[in-house]
């Protein structure tokens, strides 16, 4: 039986504390959840970005990384995600336990994150303008740079065309030609609209307990979230997710093609489904993605790469299980385009038909089980986990969540494969030499 | 079976070579689900050329350790990865410059898949039929690495250091080289490289390590193996001198890719040596190159660099290069800075020490992750050293140490450069 997450909720802050002595490292989380919305998504990457470099306190990136260092190397991390119409922004730390360093570092690991969080690098009432136009710089040779890697390139596409109406066709990190409108006031100014309609998460799991975590935090800038303060009528109301069967899928999908500079082909496959993580089918889809592109037995792999040696990777992944989206990529040769499609489509219809061995399942649930198992054997898997499953309403055990998977038919996964259709076909290849 | 005891990580390794010549290394990490095991063999990219012990020498298609690590998995009775499904393990492999690396994880039926394992590695089942297959997905492979800048910018460098040596082949080949593999190049590198005695097991996770040694020396005791015969390994000459300075490449990207290192050709060492070295090479470049050093800060707001800047260092028995960089909007004006940067640093003692206790704690660190423990430690142990030792080399090495590496290794006769750059950048 594994040890729960011990939970207490102070105002604005919620915490969630595992115990454990597993790991050689007290490792935390915290989540900042916040709107995705096109006006405000560049404003939050930039107070991400910075976060990562100064803060209130550590105002010079050198003497913030510097305080790092000294925490015998502390692991820190900032980064973004996007889950539905949620820009969700994640400041980890990893922190060496006591017994390793001789030295208690949670305490100043977790003023460390609270400065960062909740006390900005400002001045005169603006953020500080060099960082900010470091910043600014960063973000958009990173917008830049993801032509660079092909197939995440390809996967971009395919998901700004498929959600072209919906938050989550947005970049996290913002929109390029925004980027300069947000000066040090301006961000300030939405700074501190952002930390009083963030929705917080802290998770700790390492050498400790729910008790001390929360003696500490009252010594830290964490304080102004725990206690109702002149600013609570801000409070976000609750904002209803778009979910799956709200969107009104393509009847046919539709079909993109672009030309670029690629040795290889990617073809993509965006598609929808009212089997979101809240639907009582949900282990069910999970099962489905296993089955149909999630393992190296499935039938995309066993039909597009081992059959027909068209792609040295072809897959499938659940996307967004909020918003009910599956993307489906692969490389080929160009010229294999329909026949891949044709085979692809092939495994969908075959699913929809309930045509799934006893071995499909049986090979299927054991690697679903044992990834499930072995998300215990990470500080930070237990967290995302934990953080995944209150995202859609529930608060299962990790033995629950095996039985759920166990006890998926192969009528139910026909079930979910019926939900899912095909919104778009995404293909990216080489540009054609065109004779004058 | 000897045991040795850390107290510093708090773990326990236990260790036998059993009377076939297989080293079996264990670590048990208790209230873990997972168990993870590697099958390792001492034969990786580079290894292309090789005289066997009746003297005939044999020299393979580039790419053929990489394409028997795929063609592994195929036997008679199906696809292996499907045995370990079935199993409920998760199985992998993949190929290194000079190891090739067989892998599960899983947390159920721990026997079967040690046994699975074992045995799927120690018997070879090569067929033209499916060699042929195998070339038409491996060549998609090396599409998509030719796709991809970083992997293009890292081999580009390794082309221009290595005027003779294999580790300027990229690990899987060419299409064209790969198109010259067969059954008897196959099991001829199998039966020399693929023998017990150039061989290592790593399990590390939570289950009981007398059961688990057991297990293995059951397994192994039931096959008969003749002795190992020696081979030689044989290498080109290769000069102290790269290929050539800089390395121009041209494939799409939204700004440059800057990666530049030093060639360093030495004595064979390995074992503390090469662990000395590393720990004081990667203590000098953190101290210029991490994001607490001025000299980032300062290229940083230059906007020379970007977050995706880093450096590495990496040792082999007769050669140490180092590579450090990433995009940047100007490759020449970056190199410069950096030269005049570098020639201008000095590391100081409190600097030193605080980057020993960020070492510390990394090292520690890794000791949360199985897979990193027993990769880290099989690469080190092909090359005579101890993971172990790493956390009292670093503890023990003094400022003088490292300088005296530092001066050996950065030679600016040795400097070698790869850009990356658009068709149409003509800056």
């Amino acid at each position: 039986m594994t040890e729960p997450f011990q939970r207490a909720e102070f105002h604005r802050l919620k915490v969630h504390v595992l115990p454990t002595k597993q790991f050689k490292t007290n490792s935390i989380s915290l989540f900042a959840s916040f709107p995705l919305t096109e006006e405000t998504v560049t404003g939050v990457s930039l107070i991400a970005h910075v976060m990562r470099r100064v803060n209130g306190r550590y105002r010079v990136p050198q003497t913030f990384r510097e305080q790092l260092e000294e925490m015998f190397g502390a692991g820190f991390a900032v980064d973004m995600q996007k889950r539905a119409n949620q820009q969700i922004v994640c400041i980890s730390m990893d922190l060496i336990r006591d017994e390793f360093s001789g030295v208690s570092l949670l305490a100043d690991g977790l003023q460390f994150i609270f400065e960062c969080l909740c006390l900005p690098p400002v001045g005169d009432g603006r953020y500080l303008e060099h960082v900010l136009a470091e910043e600014r710089r960063t973000i958009e040779l990173k917008l830049a740079a993801v032509q660079n890697d092909k197939i995440q390139y390809a996967a971009k596409r395919c998901i700004e065309e498929m959600c072209r109406h919906e938050p989550y066709r947005l970049s996290v990190n913002g929109i390029g030609r925004e980027l300069d409108v947000w000066d040090g006031e301006r961000l300030y100014a939405f700074y501190q609209r952002w930390l009083r309609e963030i929705t917080v998460d802290l998770y700790i799991c390492g050498d400790t307990s729910l008790t001390q975590v929360t003696d500490i935090l009252h010594s830290t800038d964490a304080r102004q979230l725990m206690e109702p303060g002149p600013f609570d009528k801000y409070l976000a109301k609750d904002i209803s997710v778009l979910s799956g069967s709200d969107h009104i899928a393509n009847t046919s999908p539709k079909e993109i093609s672009e030309a670029f500079e690629v040795n290889q082909a990617k073809l993509n496959i965006g598609m929808r489904t009212s089997v979101t993580g809240k639907h009582p089918l949900f282990p069910a889809l999970r099962m489905f993605n296993g089955i149909f592109g999630g393992f190296a037995h499935s039938k995309l792999f066993m039909n597009v790469r081992e059959k027909h040696s068209l792609a040295y990777y072809v897959s499938s992944r659940v996307l967004d299980s909020t918003l009910g989206l599956l993307l489906v990529q692969s490389g080929i040769d160009s010229a294999k385009k329909t026949l891949a499609l044709e085979i692809i489509q092939q495994q969908l219809a075959d699913m929809r038909n309930g045509h799934i061995t006893d071995e499909e399942l049986a090979l299927t649930v054991q690697l679903t089980l044992n990834s499930i198992r072995s998300t215990q054997d990470s500080a930070y898997e237990r967290i995302n986990v934990d953080y995944a499953e209150l995202q859609h309403g529930r608060e299962r055990t990790i033995e629950q969540m095996m039985r759920d998977i166990e006890t998926v038919t192969i009528e139910q996964i026909a079930e979910v494969a019926s939900s899912i259709q095909t919104d778009l076909i995404y293909f990216l290849h080489e540009r054609k030499e065109v004779s004058s | 079976m000897i045991v040795h005891n850390y107290e510093m990580v708090q773990e326990k390794l236990y260790q036998r070579t059993l009377s076939n010549g297989l080293n079996v290394f264990l670590m048990p990490k208790s209230g873990f689900t997972k168990t993870f095991m590697t099958f390792s063999a001492k034969f990786g990219s580079i290894d292309t050329h090789f005289r066997a012990a009746d003297g005939r020498e044999h020299v393979v298609p580039d790419g053929i350790a990489h394409f028997l690590e795929h063609k592994m998995f195929a036997k008679p009775e199906g696809d292996v990865f499907n045995e370990f499904a079935q199993q409920g393990a998760s199985a992998n492999a993949f190929t290194s410059f000079d190891c090739t690396t067989y892998l599960f994880s899983c947390s159920d039926h721990l026997q079967a898949n040690v046994n699975t394992l074992l045995n799927f590695v120690q018997q070879p089942y090569f067929v033209p039929d499916n060699i042929e297959k195998e070339k038409g997905i491996i060549e998609q492979e090396i599409l998509m690495y030719q796709d991809n800048p970083d992997w293009r910018l890292y081999f580009g460098l390794l082309n221009a250091m290595f005027q003779q040596h294999p580790l300027r082949v990229d690990i899987a080949g060419s299409v064209s080289s790969i198109k010259q593999i067969d059954a008897d190049s196959l099991y001829a590198c199998y039966h020399q490289f693929y023998h017990p005695q150039n061989m290592c097991v790593f399990v590390v996770g939570g289950f009981e390590p007398e059961q688990m040694m057991q297990w293995i020396e059951d397994n192994q005791a039931s096959k008969t193996f003749v002795p190992m015969e020696p081979c030689t390994r044989l290498f080109p000459h290769e000069p102290a001198e790269p290929l050539m300075p800089r390395n121009d490449i041209r494939i799409e990207v939204s700004q440059p890719k800057l990666t530049f290192g030093f060639k360093q050709v030495h004595p064979v060492s390995e074992g503390d040596d090469m662990l000395e070295r590393e720990s004081a090479l990667s203590i000098y470049f953190q101290s210029l190159f991490s994001a607490s050093s001025p000299v980032y800060q300062r290229l940083y707001s230059e906007q020379l660099i970007t977050t995706d800047f880093s450096f590495s260092v990496e040792t082999y028995p007769e050669f140490t290069f180092s590579m450090i960089g990433g995009d940047t909007p100007d490759p020449d004006r970056l190199l410069t800075l950096v030269r005049e940067l570098i020639q201008s640093h000095t590391l100081d003692e409190s600097t030193f020490q605080r980057i020993k206790k960020k070492s510390l704690g990394l090292f520690i660190r890794t000791f949360n992750s199985p897979s990193a423990i027993a990769n880290s430690f099989t690469g080190y142990y092909f090359h005579h050293s101890d993971f172990m030792n790493i956390y009292n080399v670093q503890r023990n090495i003094s400022l003088e140490t490292v300088m005296r590496h530092v001066n050996e290794h950065v030679n600016w006769d040795r400097l070698v450069t790869a850009v990356v750059r658009s068709h149409d950048d003509v800056s």
